[in-house]
């Protein structure tokens, strides 16, 4: 890439809140495009279609505005994952009276139907109960977790290319992109792991169709061994569990972002499909899917069968899970022997690392 | 009267045992079964072609009421490859590299009806596969048996039990070709459902999903032990 495309990209990708480096980034680029005259960089054309720019003719350039739109509860949703699968399997037999007829025959097939059905529904719904009443050591964290706090931190966190800010649900906003999303957090079985699970859609200007709606599942990665499950997450007023979910939304709002603007070549749509073994949790799971995208530690974006887009650490990647998420320093759990992480709090987005080194660089 | 009774009774304990094959259960890998100066030769059978089975379906009406209610997703599961099934047989060659056995992997699928029949006996081969101890030059055969792949769906007469669940069953052996006894007898059966909602017609993603899903784990089931 020439010399002013380079600087006018740099400027675009990081500069999201601009600090005083990158208005000298921008008019560096802009003044290389007016003399250089070389291909503009994607959101510059407007900028080098002018052949004698002076910088008092500038034009100032605009971050795009996004709404990102809170959902309807008040407090994210939290739920245990079931481990247990019965409702899914074999409900119970039955023997059909005789000689009751082709009516009687008819009857008792419906009848059987209606109690298997039954069976089945009220497993499926002991399962989710027995899955929820997991969580009970840590509704007092849980219930201080705000979705218009929580879903904030996150837009700030996941540095966005677009200047965001939530808006309450029926709120009539003006911005470039608007970012619907429905979140629900599920704790994993062996509670070493928090998984998000949310339809996200996204629209461009106000009261369009969405230019991209899809389910996301995000996992964050494995608390390290503990006396208790609950330890990790609920130390120091529940530290870890609110980063977690933080860091899970900002990463959600990145791929809709993403996904949003750029073109389906630039996120991997056309790789192959094939079976991924991936960590929920400590556990192993499988999912046939297309990997989009690898980042390091193992952790990988995967579109599974029915379209939707997972944020998993693949088995292939580490012998273990990873105890970092995707971003931030790699740290693998070893077989038998579990490594403390860095603070949840000094951990820092690939984005930014990015932007410091680059600005270190220039 | 008590005679007849008698002898009813014993036609009927005959009648109920005297036909039955007990089925060979499970032998555990035995120690010098992969020792490193041991040669062995790994097998496989063919790889079945992907299908629905709705056991419990048991009169005709029924059968044929079951397969019309199935009929969308036997067509999906037509469409399904199970190739992933045979890299199986490498993925057992390579463990026992690592375990500094002597492997010779044999050309083709195995079928086990081609070689002689031998009496049923607990522990013991039912075929004599003694030519390849020659055409080899194996001591042991070790064989990984696909039996069935697809989806399983209870039926109760008219009535589905269950949901459909992807299905993979398979059988891992290995025999003793001078003793034509069983060293190791695995047998492998994986039911796993689909995640979320199963009747997703015409391509089934949750299913599919699960299909591949007991596929690899049947895989990691039949392996485990050689490993």
């Amino acid at each position: 890439m020439k010399r002013p495309a380079w600087f006018a990209a740099l400027w675009a990708e990081h500069c999201v809140r601009p600090p005083s480096w990158c208005a000298g980034l921008a008019l560096a680029s802009l003044a290389g495009l007016a003399s250089a005259q070389s291909a503009p960089a994607p959101g510059t054309a407007a900028q080098a279609a002018g052949s004698t720019l002076s910088p008092a003719a500038l034009p100032q350039v605009q971050l795009q505005t996004l709404a990102i739109r809170l959902p309807a509860e008040t407090l994210l949703r939290f739920r245990g994952q079931s481990a247990d699968e019965k409702s899914q399997g074999a409900a119970g037999g039955m023997v059909y009276p005789g000689g009751a007829g082709l009516a009687g025959l008819i009857a008792g097939v419906l009848t059987h139907a209606v109690m298997n059905d039954s069976i089945r529904s009220s497993q499926r719904k002991a399962e989710e109960e027995a899955a929820d009443a997991m969580l009970r050591p840590y509704r007092p964290v849980l219930d201080q977790l705000l979705c218009a706090e929580v879903l904030a931190q996150a837009a700030e966190l996941a540095q966005l290319a677009q200047k965001a800010r939530i808006v309450p649900a029926q709120e009539v906003v003006d911005t470039d992109w608007t970012l619907k999303i429905a979140p629900v957090f599920y704790m994993t079985p062996d509670q070493r792991a928090v998984l998000l699970d949310a339809d996200m859609a996204v629209e461009k200007g106000i009261g369009s169709d969405p230019v991209w709606r899809k389910r996301v599942r995000l996992m964050s990665p494995v608390t390290p061994a503990a006396t208790t499950p609950q330890s990790p997450w609920l130390d120091e007023d529940g530290r870890r569990l609110r980063h977690a979910a933080r860091h899970l939304l900002s990463r959600a709002y990145r791929i809709a972002m993403e996904g949003a603007t750029q073109a389906p070549v630039a996120t991997g749509e056309a790789a192959p499909e094939r079976t991924v073994r991936f960590w929920e949790g400590n556990t192993k799971r499988f999912e046939r899917g297309a990997v989009l995208k690898r980042d390091d530690c193992g952790w990988a974006l995967v579109r599974n069968l029915r379209d939707e887009l997972l944020s998993v650490s693949l088995v292939e990647g580490a012998s273990m899970p990873p105890l970092s998420a995707p971003g931030e320093d790699c740290v693998l759990q070893e077989a038998g022997k579990a490594v403390a992480p860095q603070p949840a709090a000094s951990s820092v987005p690939a984005a930014s690392s990015s932007a410091v080194a680059t600005a270190a660089a220039t | 009267m008590f005679r007849s009774i008698t002898i009813a009774a014993m036609v009927a304990l005959v009648a109920l045992t005297g036909c039955a094959t007990k089925p060979q259960l499970p032998v555990a890998m035995k120690t010098d079964t992969l020792a490193p100066q041991v040669r062995v030769g790994v097998a496989l059978t063919a790889v079945p072609k992907a299908d629905t089975y709705l056991p419990g379906a048991g009169c005709l009406l029924c059968m044929a009421a079951a397969s019309m209610a199935n009929s969308s997703l036997t067509a999906h599961t037509k469409t399904l490859a199970s190739d992933d099934l045979a890299m199986v047989k490498t993925q057992v060659v390579e463990s026992l590299k690592k375990k500094g056995v002597q492997v010779v992997a044999i050309d083709g699928d195995l079928d086990p009806t081609k070689f002689p029949e031998l009496p049923n006996e607990p522990n013991l081969s039912n075929r004599d596969y003694r030519r390849l101890q020659a055409e080899y030059k194996i001591d042991k055969l070790l064989i990984i048996r696909l039996e069935g792949v697809g989806f399983l769906r209870n039926y109760a007469s008219y009535v589905p039990t269950s949901d459909p669940r992807a299905w993979v069953k398979a059988t891992g052996y290995v025999v003793d070709l001078r003793t034509n006894a069983y060293d190791w007898w695995q047998p492998v059966e994986v039911l796993r459902p689909a995640q979320g909602k199963w009747d997703e017609p015409p391509r089934f993603p949750g299913l599919t999903a699960a299909y591949y899903e007991a596929i690899e784990l049947a895989k990691e089931q039949l392996v485990q032990p050689l490993q």
